[in-house]
C-alpha cells in the first residue's frame, strides 16, 4: 500500500511531460503495472486523484495497462505464463523458473493533452503538492 | 481538435532507482556490505540484527545499522546495545524506506571505516520490496508465528530477496509449523532461494549467517566494482 508515494511520483512525471510539450493540461494518464508489483489498482487511482489536484495532470484519467506475469524458461527456451498465479514455475514442463521476462513493470507510458497552440500554458505549478503518507 | 500523445516510457521510481545506483557506487567505494533486512511486523529482524551486531564486533568486524520505523526510537535503543553505531530513521508514518532516507542518514559515518551496514526496513511485506536502497544483499524474514503461506501471499517481497531466514523457529512446534511447507511457498515465489532456519533465542542459524556475511563481505572486499545495479 504504498500507493501514495507512486501517485506523487507518476504525478510528478506526467505533470512534467504536459510542460515539456508546452500543453496546458493532461488529459489522462497512462501507466503500465506489473503482475508482481502487487500494487492495487484501485487505491493507485484514489492516490493518483488526490495527488494531482493543484498541478497540470488534476482532473486526468489514469489508464492502468496490466501486465501479466511472464516467465523465462530456461528448459523449454521460450517465454511462458507462470503454472498458477505467482507460481514461478513453467506452465509447458513445470520446471521452476526464477527468471522473470515481465511482471516488474511500473512505467508511465503516456500523457494525453489537449491539441492547442503549444506556448498556451496557464501557468500553473506543476508537481505533486501533497505530503500524504501512505498506508 | 484530436488529442495527442506524449510519449515518456519512464519508470515511476526512476528518481529512487537513480539515488540507489549512486548509493550502490558509494557503497562499493567504500568496500562495504550492505544488507536490507524485510520483512512484516514482529518478526525478529531487530533481536536477530542485535545478535548479529554483536557478533559480528566479537570477530573483530566494523558493523552500522540503520533501522526505520514510523515512530519511536526504541529499536535504535536495542541495537545500540551491540556497541555498533545505530541510527534510527523515523519516516514519519510512511510504510517504506527509499534511497533518499538511507542517504541522508549517512552523513557524519566514514563508511570506509565499516565492513558492514544493516538496514533494518520497516516492517511492511508489500511496500518494501519495490524500493531499491542501493544494497548487496536484500534478505527477507519469515516468522513461525505468521503462518508457512506468507510467501504466497505477499510474492512481490519475497520474489525480490536474495535469502530468507525462517525465524523464531524455537517457537515452531507451539505454532504447529510445517517447515516444509514454508520451504514450498517460498521457493514457489523465488525458485532456489537459499534460506536459514534462525533462532534469535537459542542461536540456532547464527553460525551459517555470520559465515555468509563474511564470505559476501569479502566479495565486496576484495572486487569493489562488480556488483551490478539492482532491478
Amino acid at each position: 500500500m504504498h500507493e501514495v508515494s507512486l501517485a506523487r511520483e507518476i504525478v510528478t512525471l506526467a505533470a512534467n511531460a504536459v510542460q515539456d510539450a508546452g500543453a496546458s493540461k493532461g488529459l489522462a494518464v497512462t501507466i503500465r503495472v506489473g503482475e508482481l508489483t502487487c500494487v492495487a489498482p484501485d487505491a493507485l487511482r484514489f492516490a493518483f486523484e488526490v495527488a494531482a489536484r493543484g498541478t497540470l495532470v488534476e482532473g486526468a484519467q489514469l489508464v492502468i495497462e496490466h501486465a501479466p506475469l511472464v516467465l523465462r524458461c530456461a528448459n523449454c527456451q521460450r517465454d511462458v505464463p507462470p503454472v498458477a498465479p505467482f507460481k514461478l514455475a513453467c506452465s509447458l514442463c513445470g520446471q521452476p523458473c526464477p527468471q522473470v521476462a515481465a511482471g516488474r513493470e511500473l512505467e508511465v507510458l503516456t500523457v494525453e493533452c489537449p491539441d492547442e497552440d503549444p506556448n498556451a500554458g496557464n501557468g500553473r505549478l506543476h508537481g505533486a503538492q501533497n505530503a500524504a503518507a501512505d498506508c | 481538435m484530436p488529442p495527442r500523445i506524449v510519449e515518456l516510457r519512464r519508470h515511476v521510481l526512476k528518481k529512487n532507482d537513480e539515488l540507489a545506483a549512486e548509493l550502490r557506487r558509494r557503497f562499493a567505494a567504500a568496500r562495504l556490505l550492505v544488507v536490507n533486512l524485510v520483512s512484516g511486523p514482529g518478526t525478529g529482524k531487530t533481536a536477530w540484527l542485535e545478535k548479529t551486531l554483536t557478533e559480528l564486533r566479537a570477530r573483530g568486524f566494523h558493523p552500522a545499522a540503520l533501522v526505520g520505523d514510523p515512530e519511536t526510537d526504541f529499536d535504535a535503543q536495542r541495537l545500540q546495545r551491540s556497541g555498533a553505531p545505530v541510527r534510527q530513521i523515523s519516516t514519519r508514518g510512511l510504510c517504506h524506506l527509499d534511497a533518499d532516507m538511507v542517504a541522508n542518514h549517512l552523513d557524519a559515518w566514514d563508511l570506509s571505516t565499516l565492513d558492514f551496514l544493516f538496514i533494518e526496513n520497516v516492517g511492511n511485506l508489500v511496500c518494501t520490496a519495490s524500493y531499491d536502497l542501493g544494497e548487496s544483499l536484500r534478505v527477507a524474514c519469515l516468522s513461525v508465528t505468521e503462518g508457512e503461506d506468507k510467501p504466497a501471499k505477499y510474492p512481490s517481497l519475497f520474489n525480490s530477496a536474495d535469502l530468507a531466514l525462517l525465524t523464531k523457529i524455537d517457537l515452531a512446534q507451539a505454532c504447529d509449523f510445517n517447515a516444509a511447507a514454508a520451504r514450498q511457498f517460498l521457493n514457489d515465489v523465488r525458485p532456489g532461494i537459499p534460506l536459514l532456519e534462525t533462532s534469535a533465542k537459542t542461536g540456532l542459524g547464527m553460525e551459517p549467517w555470520l559465515n555468509l556475511l563474511v564470505t559476501h563481505q569479502a566479495q565486496v572486499k576484495n572486487h569493489p566494482s562488480t556488483k551490478t545495479e539492482g532491478n
